[in-house]
């Protein structure tokens, strides 16, 4: 039987078929050739869902007699359950663990290829600390010694303010509680953020101000429910690839549309029944008008509406945050249902579909897609509506169209915001790693610091009320001189910040004191004067939280490399240092499961109770809230979610358990294409890489297949250039310029009038060119839209 | 390998000529995958000039498997 019928008849996927051992004379070379080969059918399947090959052809793939181990894979937000198979101490292949619920044995091509990730030639091992002007070799104890009496000092010289940590959503659960515990608890400052904050910070916002408490109430059962899938601004297909072939499995079994929104086409829209482009920003008016044809065409469900939501407006004309002290506080207002459908009449499709670049009868046909009674129907988003400086808003009215239809917190009706790293929910979101909040609540709550204060057993007035710097203003106040000391682990802010060379240029000032944990050297341990070598994932224990609820564990399985030391350990052994031990009494051996009891009491109840230890050291990962042993799939119904007090219907985030739907407005971004630079700038990944490239483009086939950040073009606008595939052109914005090589008519492609770079490539820096402007609520950048000029180079 | 618009059995034909690489066409889609089998860097490099030279391949997307053995802390 072919293997695609397999696959799409009984969920089958081919990594399953993969699974023979060979002989155990078989020599080396060939074992390789089937691992290649295994390799390429596994990315074919996530390129190409539901592709055959002959089974004869693919009878002898398979993998040796390895000792496989369980673990989250390293990269995405998918959180895939991987299996690793380990070989004289070393990893050296990867498969999906059929138990998983999340990839069901599938994996990308990323993830089939992690674990080359942990062997790059130049891996830190040793940390390295600045002289005259030259990072040096030293040892860890040296090193160690020096971040705490730095820290210390620059504490007694200049407050507790001037220090600063900037951590990830590729920190694990571990690392981010005590990290949160170190600055917050300990040493007394809300300089905390991470990196997050740059990917899903509308996110929270929108779900804090929607429903009062963050995250998804589905997760991804919801797909084999759904009829439709409404991808808004989110290329799938590249950057959550399992999730995506999920989707196409249940299009190939059942009656599914898949519609794909965005500013430009990529591999997504391809593979999408339905692909419309609209102009950017326009998202805004857009969900606007679906809402206006909801309510306009009696689509509404009236009883679900006044029994559980309630409506509300905000400030309108709300900035930008390019001042460079820009402050910001929304205020919501009660508004009506009347006082709604008077707010929409502005957005009839007729009204706003030259501003939009679709016809009003494509908005109509999206709109009936929602309000059709008989289809469950199922929002995806990420990136595109996230990075945006109205991100929040974008948030809000997408739950707006499912609150007025009612489809929502049921099997198959889902808005469904998607996270890009491994833990930015388990660990940003959910412990807190963010300036304003704890592991339960915000610091500006007396409650939840008293809270932290006796689960930590710290003075309550180490906590301090006032959140102080989110990212860009955290960068900002480097810059200025008022923060002098920033540890950074796990990311890459010299790749990643929006109008990079300023923060650049801050970070290197006299003055300054940088340390940075990472793996391997980056643009960032550039400019730190104590470089930390890290152990990396499945190098030490940890817990990863996905975009699901889901938190899974994964236990040491090799050795760290030379010195490397997980980044948990290296925050004890500084505090220690500092004489904070009696706050982290764990050994080695049993941090991880100390810290994670310790962490679990923040969550105690129905609302987001966890998973035990032990008992997410034996499962493929566990959904929170996780009540007397049973997960809980759609949080807000009665009938599946414990924590509910009221019929049918709970939103128990908010008060009255109504959830508010928003008056949002569409607002023009800040900068827009002109004259002088006529076009836009959309910045993003590829299914290679893992966002800035530092661990992909050191695993040779990764690195080989996309080995160069490259510049989309329109065909017509290449033309009108005289610029064709391949030959160089110049990006000049108000803040950088940069040459790459034009892309046309290749993977993706954009509008007219737009051009699009991915952002992987540390030679070739496209943030120096992209501009520090947020979102007002929720502080996050939009690196999806600046103006630019492009030449011929 | 994804074949340039209609090219797909020229592609599997052309790449028939190879003594260092497998060809596996997919049945229904218009991917085939192509496993090779170089003795060096400088043998993987020319083949693939010569691959990606070819008027009848489309794209190009690279995977590959690792040896334990190359594997060095
Ligand atoms: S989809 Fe994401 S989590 Fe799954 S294997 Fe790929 S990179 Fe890893």
């Amino acid at each position: 039987m072919p293997l695609g019928a397999q696959q799409s008849g009984s969920r089958h996927w081919i990594e399953q078929k993969l699974t023979r051992m060979v002989s155990k004379n078989q020599s080396r070379r060939a074992f390789l050739k089937q691992l290649a080969t295994a390799s390429a059918l596994s990315a074919a399947a996530s390129m190409f869902p539901g592709v055959m090959f002959a089974e004869e052809q693919i009878k002898n793939i398979a993998y040796s007699d390895l000792n496989w181990k369980k673990s989250p894979c390293r990269f995405c937000g998918v959180g895939c359950g991987l299996l690793i198979g380990l070989k004289e101490g070393k990893a050296v292949a990867v498969k999906g663990d059929p138990a998983s619920p999340v990839n069901k044995g599938l994996c990308c091509v990323k993830g089939y290829h992690s674990v080359m990730a942990l062997y790059g030639k130049d891996r830190l091992t040793k940390p390295l600390v600045r002289k005259n002007g030259k990072l040096v070799e030293t040892t860890m104890q040296e090193a160690l010694d020096l971040v705490a009496s730095k820290m210390k000092s620059t504490i007694n010289e200049h407050g507790e303010d001037a220090i600063s940590m900037y951590g990830s959503g590729q920190w694990t659960i571990p690392d981010g509680y005590v990290a949160s515990k170190f600055v917050k608890g300990v040493i007394g400052t809300n300089n905390l953020e991470a990196n997050a904050r740059l990917c899903m910070a509308s996110a929270v916002t929108g779900f804090m101000t929607s429903f009062g408490i963050d995250e998804p109430m589905g997760c991804y059962e919801d797909i084999d429910h759904a009829n439709v899938f409404v991808l808004w601004g989110n290329n799938m297909a590249e950057m959550h690839p399992v999730l995506f072939s999920r989707l196409l499995d249940n299009r190939l079994k059942r009656d599914v549309t898949i519609i794909d929104l965005g500013t430009r086409t990529t591999r997504t829209s391809m593979a999408a029944d339905r692909s419309f482009l609209f102009k950017p920003q326009t998202d805004l008016a857009l969900a606007n008008a679906i809402c206006y044809e909801i309510v306009n065409n009696g689509w509404m469900n009236e009883r679900f509406v006044s029994k559980h939501t309630t409506f509300k407006t905000g400030k309108t004309d709300i900035g930008y945050g390019i001042e460079e002290k820009f402050k910001f506080n929304d205020e919501a207002k009660a508004s009506s249902l009347a006082a709604y459908k008077t707010f929409l009449e502005d957005y009839a499709p007729e009204k706003v579909e030259k501003l939009i670049g679709m016809s009003a009868k494509d908005i109509k046909y999206l709109a009936s897609l929602y309000g059709n009674p008989n289809k469950k129907i199922m929002s995806l988003w990420c990136m595109g509506a996230n990075q945006h400086t109205r991100g929040t808003w974008i948030n809000n009215l997408i739950y707006n169209i499912h609150l007025l239809t009612g489809k929502i917190s049921t099997p198959g009706n889902s808005p469904f915001s998607l996270t890009g790293q491994p833990s930015a929910c388990g660990t940003v979101r959910e412990v807190g790693t963010l300036t304003h909040k704890l592991p339960y609540g915000v610091v500006m709550k007396e409650g939840a610091r008293k809270k932290a204060a006796e689960i930590w057993g710290v003075p309550l007035e180490n906590i301090k009320a006032k959140p102080t710097h989110h990212t860009v203003s955290m960068f900002r106040a480097l810059d200025r001189g008022e923060i002098k000391f920033m540890w950074i682990q796990v990311t890459n802010p010299m790749v990643t910040m929006p109008n990079l060379n300023r923060y650049r240029e801050g970070a290197e000032k006299d003055g300054r004191f940088i340390v940075v944990s990472d793996v391997y050297p980056t643009p960032t341990t550039d400019v730190a004067d104590v470089v930390l070598p890290s152990a990396m994932w499945i190098e030490r224990e940890g817990m990863f939280g996905n975009s699901e609820r889901r938190t899974q564990h994964f236990n040491q399985l090799i050795d760290a490399p030379g010195e490397a030391m997980s980044d948990t350990w290296q925050i004890i052994e500084v505090a220690k240092r500092m004489g904070h031990g009696k706050y982290f009494p764990w050994t080695e051996e049993n941090h991880i499961e100390e810290i994670w009891k310790e962490y679990t009491k923040f969550h105690a109840g129905k609302k987001h109770g966890m998973a035990s230890y032990e008992e997410l050291n034996k499962r493929a990962g566990v959904m929170w809230p996780f009540v007397e042993g049973k997960e809980t799939k759609w949080r807000f119904n009665t009938k599946y979610d414990p924590a509910c007090e009221k019929d049918s219907f709970d939103f128990y985030g908010k008060p009255e358990g109504k959830a508010w739907i928003w008056e949002r407005p569409y607002e023009a971004p800040p900068e827009v294409p002109d004259n002088e630079f006529p076009f836009w700038l959309n910045t993003g990944r590829v299914l290679e890489h893992w966002h800035t490239g530092s661990m992909t483009r050191r695993i040779s086939v990764l690195h080989q297949s996309v080995p160069k950040s490259y510049a989309e073009l329109h065909p017509d606008d290449a033309k009108r250039l005289n610029v064709r595939n391949g030959e160089k052109v110049k990006l000049i914005s108000r803040r950088g310029e940069i040459i790459m090589d034009a892309s046309i008519n290749e993977r993706g492609k954009p509008t007219r009038g737009q051009v699009f770079v991915p952002f992987f490539d540390e030679s070739l820096l496209i943030n120096e060119l992209t501009l520090d402007a947020y979102c007002p609520i929720s502080k996050q950048p939009d690196y999806k839209k600046c103006a630019v000029r492009v030449e011929k180079a | 390998m994804i074949p340039a618009q209609g090219k797909k059995e020229a592609l599997e034909h052309f790449l028939s000529e190879f003594k260092n690489l497998d060809v596996l066409p997919a049945e229904e889609k218009e991917v085939l995958i192509v496993v090779t089998d170089t003795a060096d860097k400088n043998e993987e490099e020319l083949l693939l000039e010569k691959l990606k030279a070819n008027e009848l391949l489309g794209h190009i997307t690279m995977v590959f498997g690792s040896d334990p053995e190359k594997i060095k802390n």
